[in-house]
């Protein structure tokens, strides 16, 4: 088919004795968003390489155009703290793919004004998760892919900085570029999947998207909650859309229109409320 | 290549691991100078030994020194794996460059001589320093973390094929003369720097041919078995 991107044919993956995907097929096409989902260690990352043909299959092919092979950008899960600034990493990733200086020069600074990064003379040695985040979306993006991997691209931002990215990939998807990400955070990335993937069990399973949770219009709370009952009473609360816990900080989406009371219960209950942020809201 | 080689440049020079081999090079040299006058081809031996020794070091620290997730990024950036590979022998050869220049030149200038050497002597004694560095690169860039479990298996790996070019004479000597093929042929350098009447000739062709074709097809493979390997490593 003209619109497939790349297609994974019965693909089995085994780490010694560890069996990772077991005779998966896959078929990615132009313009879609995928996103695959999974526990920890469930082969999400492994299948993102295998994607995007970065390791081998133990057995099974993978398949690309020969005549158009696609143009790939990766962003990694774990993004290096290189003694580089930002702009003289992103400077010699795009020299290499062969951008013209002066162009680069430009994409840089339009990169940075868009993700809200300051340019400046500071190494990324000492940059924060958010920022070096950042800076691993821009060298993805520095010229528009093809197929943009993302593995965990929210995993430990704050809430600003996942609603900018993500505003980043609404627009990327806008432009036609097909969309792989590996993601915890479905909430926030929901607006513009097109198919959701499961890794379990060393197999895929597609399930149909479900949209109309994520196109009320939510804010997003983070907290921390008391232990016990009280806790499990405001969990149960009617404003919330879905909450997920990480360590003793909770997540949760919860409807605008009564999210102010659920606000009052989360500090009349002891708990402490860290960030909240309006999320876009649809038609 | 030259945007990669620089990328590369700036990456191993922020990182300092050129440091140690640097110094441990230049204090070697600087000791065996020390003592004048020396033997022109004999001490020529020495420096491309220590040459030989270093470049594969420097190598050995370079061929890992990106980050691993780093290298899947530059590689979708140049498009060919090949190429950063390629690339990376290449800069640790142009590192080695100034060193063999700097050995070849430093004796003469300072008159650590006991006679001055010819030209023809010197451009040997280059061509040697070169092919010495070469081989001590094209052997270390096959002890990486894609290809063995641990650093230390790798390390000691390398001292161990290190330890065996040296003294390749010897062992084929003693063992199986069909070792000639296959041990690092680091004895033909040293076999054509001394100070016997056919230093000051021309080498023979074959002597430098055999070394140079053991480069070639060890560089050749390399670059094979690292583009099958991908970014695959050895299960810890």
């Amino acid at each position: 088919m003209p619109d497939t991107l790349v297609e994974l044919n019965h693909i089995t993956k085994r780490y010694a004795d560890k069996l990772v995907l077991s005779s998966v097929s896959l078929t990615i096409r132009r313009g879609e968003t995928l996103m695959l989902l999974g526990g920890n260690g469930s082969g999400k990352s492994t299948l993102i390489k295998l994607i995007g043909g970065f390791i081998a299959p133990t057995t099974g092919s993978r398949k690309v155009s020969d005549s158009q092979p696609p143009r790939i950008s990766f962003m990694p899960d774990r993004f290096p703290k290189h003694k580089f600034t930002s702009q003289e990493y992103l400077m010699h990733m795009g020299r290499i793919q062969g951008l013209p200086k002066a162009a680069l020069q430009e994409r840089i600074k339009e990169l940075h004004d868009l993700l809200q990064l300051p340019l400046g003379h500071q190494p990324m040695q000492s940059f924060s998760k958010g920022m070096l985040q950042k800076v691993n979306l821009m060298q993805a993006v520095l010229s528009t892919p093809d197929l943009l991997l993302l593995d965990e691209p929210l995993s430990g931002l704050d809430g600003l900085s996942m609603q900018e990215l993500a505003g980043a990939l609404r627009e990327l998807k806008s432009r036609h570029v097909t969309i792989v990400i590996s993601t915890h955070e479905t909430e926030m990335l929901q607006d513009i999947t097109d198919r959701v993937i499961t890794v379990q069990n060393t197999a895929l399973i597609e399930t149909v998207k479900q949209i109309p949770a994520a196109l009320e219009p939510s804010v997003l709370v983070l907290c921390r909650l008391p232990a016990g009952q009280r806790n499990a009473g405001i969990l149960s609360h009617p404003a919330i859309m879905s909450a997920s816990a990480e360590e003793s900080l909770v997540r949760i989406y919860a409807r605008t229109e009564s999210c102010d009371q659920l606000l009052l219960q989360i500090l009349q209950s002891g708990g402490s409320v860290i960030e909240v942020t309006g999320r876009r809201e649809y038609a | 290549m030259l945007q990669i080689l620089l990328y590369y440049h700036r990456y191993y020079q922020r990182s300092y691991r050129y440091v140690p081999p640097l110094t441990v090079f230049l204090i070697a040299v600087f000791f065996l100078y020390g003592v004048i006058p020396n033997p022109v081809m004999d001490s020529y031996a020495v420096t491309a030994t220590l040459l030989f020794l270093t470049a594969a070091w420097l190598c050995y620290v370079f061929i890992d020194l990106e980050d691993e997730t780093q290298q899947i990024i530059t590689f979708l950036h140049s498009g060919k794996l090949m190429l950063l590979y390629a690339s990376k022998l290449v800069y640790v050869w142009l590192f080695t460059l100034p060193l063999s220049v700097f050995v070849i030149v430093y004796p003469i200038i300072f008159d650590k001589f006991d006679y001055m050497p010819g030209i023809g002597q010197a451009l040997t004694a280059f061509a040697c320093h070169q092919f010495a560095a070469l081989l001590g690169i094209s052997l270390a860039a096959w002890f990486n973390a894609k290809l063995f479990r641990t650093g230390l298996i790798s390390f000691l790996g390398l001292c161990i094929v290190l330890a065996v070019s040296l003294g390749g004479q010897g062992i084929i000597d003693r063992t199986f003369p069909a070792l000639f093929w296959i041990i690092p042929p680091y004895r033909i350098i040293l076999y054509i720097l001394n100070d016997h009447p056919q230093a000051s000739a021309r080498p023979h062709p074959l002597e430098m041919w055999h070394t140079a074709l053991y480069i070639i097809v060890l560089v050749i493979i390399y670059l094979r078995v690292m583009i099958r390997r991908k970014f695959e490593h050895p299960i810890k």
